[in-house]
């Protein structure tokens, strides 16, 4: 039935504009003033510029070497994404599951690794799987070989998804609280079994999360550089370390921006499909075909081939098992096993993956109460001159009230355009609509010294650098990409004629949207907000480029602090951010009820 | 209270607090307020008084009838440095007496060299700092491509007794040497040669350095000098490092390096020798070594970007860097070598360091054209042919 009043669709650019002319301005225009040099040639050992026109840049990219990299980068990301995936979703289920103070201890303990600086995280990290590490002691005990972690790229992966799940998890999870799980019971009083009721019922219903907690990891693993320095040996090569080596060491700004240019419309394109494919495993179909009538094209919506896919292999696996007359006997017994076994397995499942992501917090805490400055665990002596040697350190917390102040009015900021561009685009439907919303999460697309050097000299050109606002401008630019992201996945599947309604019996529109729809994207608002405001609490790579002596962030002075070596200091600081942490998360989750967070 | 009552007035508070930080408290807190030196008293015996004054004079002419306004006043000088240790540093010994002699606030932007360089090439026509810190490298072809201002031995008196290599580009700060960094608790023999490296019983325990980079570009060029070649053929020099593999890591970092010294993954590794005796100072089982065929040298140094505002205020800065004082503290602090010859240290600790004109001369002083020059291609090389 085609909608009555057809409005002058202004409206949805109206919406989109505040958050489009935030990345036109703090990421566009820097990056085509970056891309245009690209086309010059870098003079070998110098940073200057030859300003002849060459596509050298360019056509050295066909090298296969290049390609490698790329390939390698490529599936350490998609390993990361898919491992996320696979440990992060149970856990999302059991957050969504718990409640009170259960629920609260368990956010807690995702949300704060986030807040432990990378460096320390990924030290604990190698201690751990290093090769005297208790990984491998464990591998000895039960008479495995021991494997080196170190250099090897499932270190990496593993590294990654330890430092990323929690964005999976959250995003999972704020999707499934606006599911119905009544639905999963329907189901199986029509008499599906558990997998189907599952597979079939909510397992689509959740796909959006999956989608925006996947695009967050792989997009965040393409471009991490900490991680797979350190746990790759120096031996591995990733896209971001050859950028940063060109960017930095070589001063090859055009092969750098040439590589970058490419890189962005490689993701680009790679997410925007992704968008499109996964989408269609959604049952929510109506958002994604614009006419019901058109049938779908032969490409049969891969997506949902997928969740058929595992229905059928686990419904068939079980068929098959149960059909083997010999196992008809032992099956019966063995059935009655697995159910007992069942839950304290996927208990015991749950509890180890939570071990994993809190894994380096101990250690962190710990070696902050070191006597000695060298990292060793467990400590030999302990004090906590770090901790005191802090109070002789203002300068620390004047970097810690700018990071506050910057990240809290960057999420203010970035949650009111990102909404509204959300809005925009979930509402109206036109051409080109999920490629804007890929443009939206593009600053997360490229490694951040590109994106740092590129709003460098674009602060230079308008004689801002060393401000304030042109920090404000950077942090802006990547908190809006998470709440726009977020938020598109939370409102699949909003039922316009909700609103209309509202405004058909006399509400105004702002009510509307206070009653109405306001409610029922809370919990993406609020994963929104934390994404949002730990990316800015936690930027350092584009800081350290647009930083001034009166600008320092936490983040670029912690990390200036490691210059000689990890400083307990910075462990100190972590333990101190992570208590702060807990409390204002209990306090948020007590006054503004985390319980809301779920229909049932 | 109701829970709505308790909602909208945290919302309020919230509102009201974000108000006020965003008008209030502006960044400027009264800045680097010189830090009250805790133990060490600052200034014993550092001395120019006068001197710095007199090439200052030409920009501010105060009608000298009371006290004549210092040259700094209402100024701030932006210095670019690294972090930890470097900024205790300069806060307890050269900040309160910069502020002193002229009156100026100073700011510290903290962070690596590899940044600082890539920011001053692209803040060429409106560099945030008037000094900056970079190695011997980067200094010199910041300097070739007109990025910095050669050295000034009108403004910067204490130039003149700089020991050469100091003098070249930049103003150097701070010695380092590069030599072995050898694993005392596996290693019995030491090691004598750089070639000691190749021996077979140490196969899988050398771990290189990053390249490009300081140590790298030492270990990489002196691999090639003792097989054969050198700067100019650095063939030898690629073939002897492969050699080497497997690497227990390529290192690029000092927790890295350490750790894997600890672990015991590391017998051998190239390695700035202030580092390694800050390591062996925390209990490290470490030694440096000084091959027979030499250590090469690697330097800091200062620098004042073209287009700076205050490169009179930087040329005192500098030269306070360079007097007694602050190049002792570096020496006790980092185990950084003076470059002003005429710093006194105490014996013990001048063994641990490239220390008078007899050991400054024996540091070998590599190409730094022809590396640059050539840095791109190696660096094509190496990732592919060092790495996996």
């Amino acid at each position: 039935m085609a909608p009555i009043k057809q409005k002058k669709p202004i409206t949805p650019y109206l919406f989109i504009t505040p958050g489009l002319l935030i990345i036109a301005v703090g990421f566009f225009i820097p990056m085509i003033m970056l891309f245009s040099i690209s086309i010059y040639k870098g003079i070998p050992g110098s940073g200057l510029i030859d300003y002849t026109f060459t596509l050298e840049n360019y056509t050295r990219f066909a090298d296969p070497y290049y390609f490698k990299v790329l390939f390698v980068t490529f599936k350490i990301a998609l390993g990361t994404t898919i491992l996320s995936l696979i440990l992060g979703y149970p856990l999302a289920m059991l957050i969504n599951k718990a409640r009170g103070f259960a629920k609260t201890i368990l956010l807690v303990t995702i949300l704060t690794p986030l807040l432990t600086n990378v460096v320390a995280r990924t030290l604990g990290l190698m201690i751990v799987l290093g090769r005297h590490g208790p990984v491998n002691q464990f591998f000895d005990l039960i008479n495995l070989p021991k494997f080196n972690f170190i250099p090897s790229e499932i270190g990496i992966i593993i590294g990654l998804t330890q430092v990323f799940m929690p964005y999976m998890i959250m995003s999972i999870n704020s999707v499934l609280s606006n599911i119905d799980f009544s639905l999963q019971d329907a189901a199986r009083d029509l008499g599906s079994s558990a997998a189907g009721a599952f597979w079939k019922v909510i397992f689509p219903l959740s796909v959006p999360g999956i989608i925006a907690g996947s695009l967050f990891v792989f997009l965040l693993s393409f471009s991490s550089y900490v991680t797979p320095r350190l746990l790759g040996g120096g031996q591995i090569m990733v896209m971001t370390m050859l950028i940063y080596q060109q960017a930095t060491s070589l001063l090859n700004w055009p092969f750098a921006a040439a590589a970058s240019l490419i890189l962005l419309v490689f993701t680009i394109i790679l997410v925007t499909s992704y968008t499109k494919i996964a989408a269609q495993a959604d049952l929510r179909q109506d958002e994604y075909q614009p006419d019901t009538e058109k049938k779908p094209s032969a490409l049969k919506r891969p997506g949902k081939i997928i969740s058929d896919t595992m229905y059928t292999l686990q419904s068939s696996i079980s068929r098959a098992l149960s059909g083997v007359k010999l196992l008809q006997n032992i099956g019966s017994i063995l059935r009655e096993f697995i159910h007992i076994i069942s839950p304290v397995f996927s208990n015991l499942v749950i509890i180890s993956v939570i071990l994993f992501i809190i894994l380096p917090l101990p250690l962190v805490i710990l070696s902050s109460f070191s006597e000695s400055s060298m990292i060793s665990f467990p400590p030999k002596s302990y004090s906590i001159k770090w901790y005191t040697g802090l109070l002789d350190r203002p300068e620390y917390i004047r970097s810690f009230l700018l990071s506050a102040r910057l990240a809290l009015i960057s999420t203010a900021i970035s949650l009111v355009t990102g909404t509204l561009a959300s809005l925009g685009l979930a509402r109206y439907r036109f051409p080109g609509r999920e490629f804007i919303r890929s443009i939206f999460l593009s600053p997360l697309m490229l490694p951040a010294v590109i994106v740092g050097i590129a709003l460098l000299r674009f602060l230079v050109e308008i004689r801002q650098t060393a401000t304030f606002q042109g920090l404000l401008l950077a942090h802006l630019v990547l908190t809006t990409a998470y709440v726009v992201r977020t938020i598109s996945s939370t409102l699949v599947g909003f039922d316009n004629n909700l609103q209309e309604a509202a405004r058909d019996l006399g509400a105004s529109p702002f009510y509307t949207f206070r009653t109405i729809t306001l409610p029922l994207i809370k919990p993406g608002l609020i994963v929104a907000a934390i994404f949002s405001f730990i990316t800015s609490f936690d930027e350092t790579t584009v800081s350290i480029f647009i930083t001034g002596g009166r600008t320092i962030t936490l983040p670029v002075r912690i990390f200036s602090q490691l210059e000689y070596g990890l400083d307990p200091t910075v462990t100190a600081i972590s333990s101190l951010l992570i208590i702060m942490a807990l409390i204002v998360i209990t306090v948020i989750g007590r006054v503004f009820g985390l319980e809301k967070f779920s229909i049932r | 209270m109701s829970k709505k009552t308790i909602q909208t007035s945290l919302a309020f508070l919230l509102a009201c607090v974000l108000m006020i930080g965003m008008i209030g408290c502006t960044p400027s807190a009264p800045t680097e307020a010189p830090a009250a030196p805790a133990e060490k008293e600052p200034t014993a015996a550092p001395e120019k008084p006068a001197e710095p004054e007199k090439p200052a004079d030409p920009t501010e002419a105060p009608a000298p009838t009371e006290v004549p306004k210092k040259i700094g006043e209402g100024r701030t000088l932006v210095v670019g440095i690294w972090g930890a240790e470097q900024e205790q540093i300069v806060r307890e010994f050269l900040i309160p007496e910069f502020t002193e002699i002229t009156g100026a606030d100073v700011e510290l932007i903290l962070g690596g060299s590899s940044d600082r360089y890539a920011r001053i090439y692209a803040e060429l026509d409106a560099p945030t700092m008037d000094v900056v810190y970079l190695n011997i490298a980067q200094t010199q072809q910041a300097s070739l491509d007109g990025v910095i201002l050669p050295p000034n031995p009108d403004g910067v008196p204490e130039f003149k007794n700089l020991y050469p290599q100091a003098q070249e580009y930049g103003y150097g700060v701070s010695f380092m040497s590069i030599g072995l960094m050898v694993n005392t608790e596996y290693v019995t023999e030491m090691p004598t040669s750089w070639l000691d490296l190749w021996k077979p019983e140490y196969k899988g325990k050398v771990a290189p350095f990053v390249f490009p980079g300081t140590q790298g570009t030492a270990f990489l060029v002196m691999a090639a000098r003792v097989h054969g070649g050198g700067e100019d053929n650095i063939d030898p020099g690629f073939e002897a490092i492969k050699q080497l593999k497997p690497f227990p890591m390529i290192l690029s970092g000092i927790d890295e390096t350490n750790l894997g010294f600890q672990e015991g993954d590391i017998w051998f590794a190239p390695q700035i020798r202030g580092y390694v005796e800050s390591y062996k100072s925390q209990g490290g089982q470490v030694t440096f070594v000084t091959p027979e065929e030499g250590t090469p040298l690697a330097m800091n140094a200062a620098s004042i970007p073209t287009n700076s505002k205050n490169a009179d205020l930087a040329e005192v800065w500098i030269n306070l860097h360079l007097s007694q004082a602050v190049q002792e503290a570096y020496a006790r602090v980092l185990f950084y070598a003076p470059t002003n010859k005429t710093v006194v240290l105490d014996d013990e600790l001048a063994a641990l360091m490239p220390y008078g004109e007899e050991q400054v001369a024996k540091l070998i002083l590599l190409d730094n054209q022809t590396i640059s020059a050539n840095q791109a291609d190696w660096a094509d090389r190496w990732n592919r042919e060092i790495l996996e």
